[in-house]
């Protein structure tokens, strides 16, 4: 970088910025508007997840998975939970498998709806965010109703989940499938397809194929780069393979595949596929135990695991490590954001600091996950 | 104020030169503190009014805490303002800094004194009404640029250079699309670019429908000036989601809340250029006010003057909620690659309407043709 | 030059469905999904996780909450009484401290004895406002168990 010409300047955006989604420090050289080079300072949040999970049994982690992504705290839960079941091999009952599968794509809605939300409130649109979040807070309640919890769920446990859904939660999700296309239409109308949206996302940050596969970067981040490669239909856990839904994958509509607007688009895509999944599985919910029987107090046998599952932010994957005693001897934690973030170097290059702010926000990136 | 100071300074030509210059100095600071006032209220209300609208298009509810329906939370906003700790940052080029939000202010307040609220109320009849109102209002961008570098802020800086980029480019559309105006009543005055407007029921003869040159100005004008007052789409002095709060980053308390003011100021003042140019100033719709008395009438004309301003204004806030915001290189272009070339030959049109047609408006043909 | 006016045409258009959308909830009144919150308050639905409470007088003290809570939010001290029976005479709750995760409330052996209240409005002004204590106090100068950990497993079967 060349932060000590004197023809540039460096500003630090953050840890305490407007749009820089949590506190992340940008170091940014800039030329007037142009940006010459970015530096991401991570760690602001890091609380040692994964050496607090090492201190404490395997079912006393869940709540903190939580904290991992906490917009998608059920994804989270899941992955971990399928990890210590790997080890453990135990069968997931039917119901339990359908539940989670409704849970997580609930929650890569509400997760999605931030995102979406808090992208237009980085451009300047402030309406979006509220629909956004007023949109969310359907399933807010939804999962308050379920398992009390509004963000930090704790719902899917080793072995199922945590409790059955309570009377009255299909007919509320149902209501909330036949209500939520049309706020679609509506964000689509209001942000999507505006002609200054456009302007500023088409052709910006753009991430060719190639590129996406160096940096490791994953999700609809990756898929927007035109790679077909979606966790649940490449490699098919809990129910996935049953279900009847797309992947979307970025075309290019407004400029080049792999631009900022395609990452965006994805992930309304994305909603409407996830909307169709919950639908298809609350047809599919059948009576059952909604979780295995396991033993109070986990001692999985000794040796190592890795899964991964995708999250609304790409792959998230926990390598465990069991020495056989009833905590882990090593959980490492594969964060999508931190891997996602890391392009930023390449990408904000010679762009102007307006679409530094494009960029964060369309790599969607959640900061306690990227420190953990 | 009315007109009250022509006549009373009439009235003292047989005074002494000593006692006119006393008795002129007292009217003029009357004047001039009743005008603040009101300028200080509609700044207020206005605050108010777009949180309001504010919460009304994102589906909230909005301020409802102080007074009914909350109408009285500016007031309460002004109070925390005043009590808030003056922070004058370490580094910051002290004067500079201080003078700043005062010359932002009174360059905004300055503007309200030409304006003509109806037949007989108006501070001062200037000749160079128009011209006078253009040349103060770009004061603002240098004291911008004063608090900019004052503060010592890399942010501020940032701001302060977007603003002034914007402020001088945005006045030629500004300039241009009101010349197109401007030719037809031939007369810088307030005053007389209304009366012009008279007749035709108090709407046809509006400059607005004169010819559709004087259409397109409007709208030419309408736009340029949202970005002449730093609005969003075109907010991007103040950008918060980029440059954490442009121009007036490191400004607390009063300070910060002249800045404010004062761009509800520019606000109030864009749109009363508009209406007075436009959209018939203080004219009367519909109704014969000529029968009606002195009193009831002025009342009326600065209740229809206020009401046309208030209408443009929720035309902005509207278009600040709903739109994101542009680049700084998209904002040029629109300027220069639209709004200037499109004004440029709107007023090559309207000189040549206005040549061909003797100044005549197509309200002014039809009715000639009809009587005919 | 026609791509000019297309492009502009396009863009006017696109600002206007916008505006159209924006204008729909403005002067809908009907619009609003918030609620005025002290006035209005929201009812949560019956397994919210609020703030925890404990019925002391069934509380068999077994520390099983204590041992699951991965924050270590519970501090519990038990002695026995005349009876030999576990009571607890110190039963902290830390609120601050707590991440309402609910496996303290899993883990009790007994029914209804620690569960979520539905409240969620206790703020303090002091950390110390923030602990809720529950423990029946020093009932006598008993003898002290040390942390048997035998004699407690027994306590949770």
């Amino acid at each position: 970088m060349a932060g000590t010409d004197e023809k540039f300047m460096q500003i630090s955006m953050g840890p305490q910025h407007p749009s820089t989604h949590g506190v992340l420090r940008l170091l940014v050289t800039t030329d007037g508007e142009v940006l010459s080079g970015v530096k991401p300072y991570i760690g602001y949040l890091h609380r040692g997840l994964e050496k607090i999970a090492e201190r404490l049994t395997y079912p006393q982690f869940t709540p903190f998975t939580d904290r991992l992504d906490y917009l998608a705290a059920m994804n989270c839960n899941l992955a971990y939970a399928m990890t210590v079941e790997k080890l453990l091999n135990v069968e997931i009952p039917r119901r339990a498998q359908i539940l989670r599968v409704i849970m997580a794509e609930l929650n890569r809605i509400s997760s999605h709806l931030i995102s979406f939300g808090s992208f237009s409130a980085d451009m300047g649109a402030f309406t979006p965010f509220l629909f956004g979040i007023r949109e969310r807070e359907f399933i807010n309640d939804l999962f308050e109703m379920t398992c009390g919890a509004r963000l930090t769920y704790n719902y899917i446990r080793i072995g199922g989940v945590s409790q059955d859904i309570p009377e009255g939660f299909i007919d509320k999700t149902r209501e909330f499938l036949d209500y939520f296309p049309a706020k679609i239409k509506e964000y689509n109308e209001l942000l999507s397809f505006n002609a200054i949206f456009i302007k500023r996302l088409a052709n910006i940050a753009v991430i060719s194929p190639e590129d996406a596969f160096d940096y490791g970067v994953t999700g609809p981040n990756l898929r927007a780069s035109g790679i077909k490669w979606d966790l649940r239909r490449a490699e098919p856990y809990l129910i996935y393979n049953e279900l009847d839904f797309d992947i979307p994958v970025g075309k290019g509509e407004m400029g080049k595949v792999g631009d900022s607007w395609d990452r965006y688009m994805m992930r309304i895509y994305e909603m409407e596929q996830s909307a169709n999944i919950v639908r298809q599985c609350l047809d599919m919910l059948e009576a059952g135990d909604y979780t295995a029987k396991i033993s109070k107090v986990l001692k999985p046998p000794a040796g190592e695991v890795y899964v991964r599952a995708e999250n609304p932010r790409g792959e998230l994957g926990f390598y465990l490590i069991s020495d056989g005693s009833a905590k882990p001897y090593r959980l490492k934690i594969r964060a999508p954001s931190f891997a996602n973030l890391s392009i930023i170097t390449k990408l904000a290059r010679g762009v102007m600091m307006a679409d530094l702010i494009a960029i964060i926000g369309s790599l969607d990136i959640i900061l306690p996950e990227i420190d953990r | 104020m009315i007109s009250l100071i022509e006549h009373m300074t009439a009235g003292l030509s047989n005074a002494g030169p000593f006692m006119r210059i006393v008795v002129t100095t007292i009217i003029m600071l009357v004047s001039g503190v009743i005008v603040l006032a009101v300028a200080l209220l509609y700044e207020g209300v206005a605050t108010y009014a777009e949180r309001k609208v504010a919460g009304d298009i994102q589906a909230r509810i909005g301020p409802n805490r102080v007074g009914p329906y909350g109408f009285l939370q500016f007031i309460a906003d002004g109070v925390k303002l005043l009590l808030k700790e003056d922070i004058i940052p370490f580094y910051a080029d002290k004067w500079l800094f201080i003078a700043a939000p005062y010359i932002v202010f009174t360059a905004s307040f300055a503007a309200f004194v030409p304006l003509s609220y109806s037949d007989h109320v108006y501070v001062a009849n200037l000749n160079v009404g128009i011209l006078y109102m253009i040349a103060i209002s770009s004061v603002v961008s240098m004291a911008v640029l004063m608090g900019a570098w004052g503060s010592n802020n890399k942010w501020s800086l940032f701001g302060g250079m977007r603003a002034v980029a914007q402020i001088v480019s945005y006045e030629i559309p500004i300039i241009l699309s009101l010349l197109a105006a401007l030719i037809i009543p031939a007369s810088l005055t307030m005053k007389d670019i209304i009366v012009y407007q008279s007749g035709g029921f108090g709407i046809f003869r509006w400059l607005i429908f004169n010819n559709p040159f004087t259409l397109l100005a409007f709208f030419v004008y309408y736009i340029a000036a949202i970005a002449e007052v730093n609005r969003t789409p075109f907010d991007i002095p103040e950008a918060e989601s980029e440059i954490v709060a442009g121009y007036h980053t490191e400004y607390t308390g009063m300070r910060f809340a002249f800045f404010f003011m004062a761009e509800y100021g520019d606000m109030f003042v864009v749109s009363a250029i508009a209406v007075t140019l436009f959209l018939g100033g203080w004219q009367i719709p519909f109704i014969g006010a000529l029968s009606m008395p002195l009193w009831l009438r002025e009342v009326l004309e600065v209740a229809v003057f206020f009401t046309k301003i208030f209408l443009l204004i929720y035309l902005m806030m509207w278009i600040r909620w709903t739109l994101p915001r542009l680049r700084v290189d998209q904002l040029m272009e629109l300027c220069w690659k639209y709004l200037t070339p499109i004004a440029f030959f709107n007023l090559i049109g309207a000189s040549v309407w206005v040549l061909l047609l003797n100044g005549k408006g197509v309200y002014d043909i039809i009715a000639g043709l009809l009587i005919h | 030059m026609s791509e000019y006016f297309k492009k502009m045409f396009d863009s006017i258009k696109s600002v206007l469905t916008g505006m159209g959308i924006t204008i729909r909830y403005g002067v809908n009144p009907g619009t609003e999904v918030t609620q005025q919150y002290p006035e209005v308050k929201r009812e949560p639905y019956d397994r919210f996780r609020g703030k925890l409470f404990v019925d002391i007088n069934i509380c068999t003290g077994c520390t099983a909450c204590a041992r699951i809570c991965p924050v270590d939010v519970i501090t519990l001290k038990t002695v026995r009484d005349e009876n030999k029976k576990l009571r607890p005479v110190v039963f902290d709750i830390d609120n601050a401290k707590c991440i309402y995760c609910g496996l303290c409330v899993e883990a009790c052996p007994v029914d209804n004895c620690l569960y979520f209240e539905k409240k969620y409005e206790f703020s303090s002004y002091s950390k110390e406002g923030l602990v809720s204590h529950f423990g029946l106090g020093e009932l006598k100068p008993a003898e002290k168990k040390p942390e048997d950990k035998k004699e407690e497993k027994e306590a949770v079967k």
